[in-house]
């Protein structure tokens, strides 16, 4: 990094010099009144250019946090000349909000901790998941003069990766078939747990602190209170990523397919490691199949949120999005996440429902799509829309579960059904 | 200066359109060349006015494009005018110590503005020190012209003349040292 002169040297220098001869050769006092600050001006900036090289230490790597988390990005920069004038900006990016406004930066000598160097700081708030690499800052120093300018330092962008942020939901509705043995679920069989499920006369084993002493004195015979077992469910989010429909805004604004798509999934993982359930997640049409295996726990929601916002919707490579069903086992709750305008999606919804899977279908297109107008675009969204909703009456006349995402109380109904139809006595055809 | 801020509200955060030092710049910038201008008119009245109409289309343009020769090519052309347009005379000597002063406001402000990214707002102490340094460099086109009318009436003896020109030497270096932080 070598000092060169500014413009403004060149322009003192130059000006002052020539003003000044001028003067002197054509007598004239007054010429040399006006060049006589430039050359000091010029002079003055001659005799104090900046012999050392500044140093910068700035955030570099990467980084990993949640839709509309700050994250600071600082610099320091050192072996600075004095009064010296740190600038620098940030390139701007889309789904970014930098602070300051448009990334500039300023600091000034002795901003620093050890007095002779500067600090410029900025704040990055990223407004969609995914993962991306931030542009490169460059950082400029002038000497006090503004005569002599280092020359400009590219610092490598950061790397983030912005994990989307999980809603809370308080939703109470059980999965249909509880087969662990820990979590909050209510499982079909009596066992150990906290939910009523009869009260019973005693039989030998019952443990003491089971008898209901009110039940047992009013009937003259010991009984004891059953409680259903506590149970944890394993769910399964498929997550379509194979096309995202409608634009996103960010957080906060008009949301895409995927932003809904991958948002639902985050929450609905989140709601269902923190009842104790096993979730794991499977993305199909992204360009490489993503499967988490369910697992229990908050750290599992960590690996979940990681491989959502590393999903790259319409990316696919030749795989086959029916993979993305295999191995899933039996007794899985699956929730597919999806905008349904691929035809492959809805296939694999009735796949499963075929393989003896409760299938909850969530469909994540945005309501504000452009179908107006007569451009050929519109005209084959609509086209496409009534093709839809045609799909979701069959999906629906099989029993299949259709419910649009609204929020994180969306599936309450639904499962509160799901969960009735589970416990139905059922026919069966010899 | 808190007072000169204006913002606009976008999303959640306040974005400054106009700041103190960017408002405190762009008067320097409008004021110099007004000085210039003035100044350049009463030192030569009823002379020609469009050398003064290229000057400030020249200063007009240095100031969108500060990091270029526009300024320099202002200045060059301003002194020309004067030149050319100013008659010798007691009065002219008078207008070239404001004109003077303006012309280094003018150096200074571009350099501020070319220096910084745009809307950017240095803190009160960095801009001190910039008018710290650029005042004291400004106070040579009062030394300078203080010598000549004395000189011209035999007021001022050769000693005194040549002790005003070694302060004056001396200036660049008291100007170097100034607006350093203790």
């Amino acid at each position: 990094m070598g000092w060169r002169a500014t413009h403004a040297q060149v322009r003192a220098t130059v000006a002052g010099a020539a003003i000044a001869l001028a003067g002197v050769a054509a007598g004239r006092p007054e010429l040399v009144v006006i060049a006589a600050p430039l050359v000091v001006a010029a002079v003055a900036a001659g005799t104090t250019r900046p012999r050392g090289e500044p140093t910068v230490e700035a955030t570099t790597g990467a980084a990993t946090v949640h839709e509309d988390e700050p994250v600071a990005w600082t610099a320091d920069v050192g072996a600075l000349p004095p009064a010296a004038l740190v600038t620098g900006v940030h390139p701007p990016q889309r789904f970014l909000e930098v602070e300051p406004p448009d990334g500039r930066m300023i600091g000034a000598y002795a901003d620093g901790p050890d007095h002779a160097s500067a600090v410029l700081e900025l704040g990055l708030t990223a407004h969609r998941w995914g993962r991306r690499t931030l542009g490169e800052p460059v950082l400029t120093v002038h000497d006090r003069w503004l005569a002599w300018r280092a020359e400009p330092v590219t610092v490598p962008g950061l790397r983030l990766v912005v994990l989307p942020r999980p809603e809370r939901a308080t939703g109470r509705a059980p999965a249909p078939h509880p087969q662990g043995h820990a979590g909050m679920e209510r499982a079909t069989r009596v066992g150990d747990g906290s939910e009523l499920a009869k009260v019973r006369p005693f039989v030998p084993g019952d443990r003491l602190r089971r008898v209901n002493w009110r039940v047992s004195a009013r009937s003259g015979r010991i009984h004891v209170t059953a409680t259903h077992a506590d149970a944890d469910a394993r769910v399964i989010l498929m997550v379509d990523a194979l096309n995202d429909v409608g634009e996103s805004h960010g957080l906060g604004g008009a949301p895409s397919s995927m932003d809904l798509t991958v948002r639902a999934a985050a929450t609905l993982a989140g709601h269902y490691l923190r009842r104790g359930d096993r979730v794991g997640l499977r993305v199909f049409g992204a360009w490489q199949l993503t499967r988490v295996p369910a697992r229990a726990g908050q750290v599992q929601l960590r690996r979940i949120l990681d491989a959502l916002a590393l999903v790259e919707p319409g990316t696919a490579r030749g795989t086959s999005a029916s993979a993305a069903q295999h191995g899933l086992g039996a007794g899985a709750l699956v929730m597919l996440l999806s905008p349904l305008v691929e035809p492959v999606a809805t296939q694999q919804v009735a796949m499963l429902h075929r393989a003896g899977h409760d299938v909850v279908v969530v469909d994540t297109l945005p309501g504000d799509l452009p179908t107006d107008g007569t451009d050929p675009a519109a005209l084959a969204l609509r086209v496409r829309l009534i093709e839809r909703g045609v799909e979701l009456d069959r999906l629906r006349s099989l029993g299949i579960p259709v419910t649009a995402w609204t929020g994180p109380h969306s599936l309450d109904q639904v499962l509160l059904e799901l969960a009735h139809r589970s416990r139905a006595p059922r026919l069966v055809m010899p | 200066m808190s007072a000169l801020r204006i913002a606009v509200r976008v999303r959640r955060h306040d974005v400054l359109v106009i700041g103190p030092t960017t408002l405190v710049t762009e008067a320097v910038l409008l004021g110099s060349v007004l000085v210039m201008v003035l100044a350049l008119q009463a030192a030569a009245p009823g002379q020609r006015l469009w050398p003064t109409a290229v000057f400030a289309v020249l200063a007009a343009a240095a100031t969108v494009v500060p990091d270029s020769s526009a300024g320099l090519l202002a200045l060059l052309w301003y002194a020309g005018a004067w030149a050319v347009l100013v008659p010798e005379t007691g009065t002219s000597l008078a207008c070239a110590v404001p004109a003077a002063i303006a012309a280094l406001a003018l150096h200074a402000a571009l350099a501020l503005v070319a220096a910084l990214p745009p809307g950017g707002e240095v803190d009160v102490r960095a801009a001190a020190g910039l008018v710290g340094r650029f005042g004291l460099a400004a106070l040579t086109a009062v030394v300078v012209a203080l010598p000549v009318p004395l000189s011209r009436g035999d007021l001022l003896p050769d000693a005194v003349a040549g002790v005003l020109l070694v302060l004056l030497g001396l200036v660049p270096r008291l100007a170097a040292g100034s607006g350093e932080p203790r």
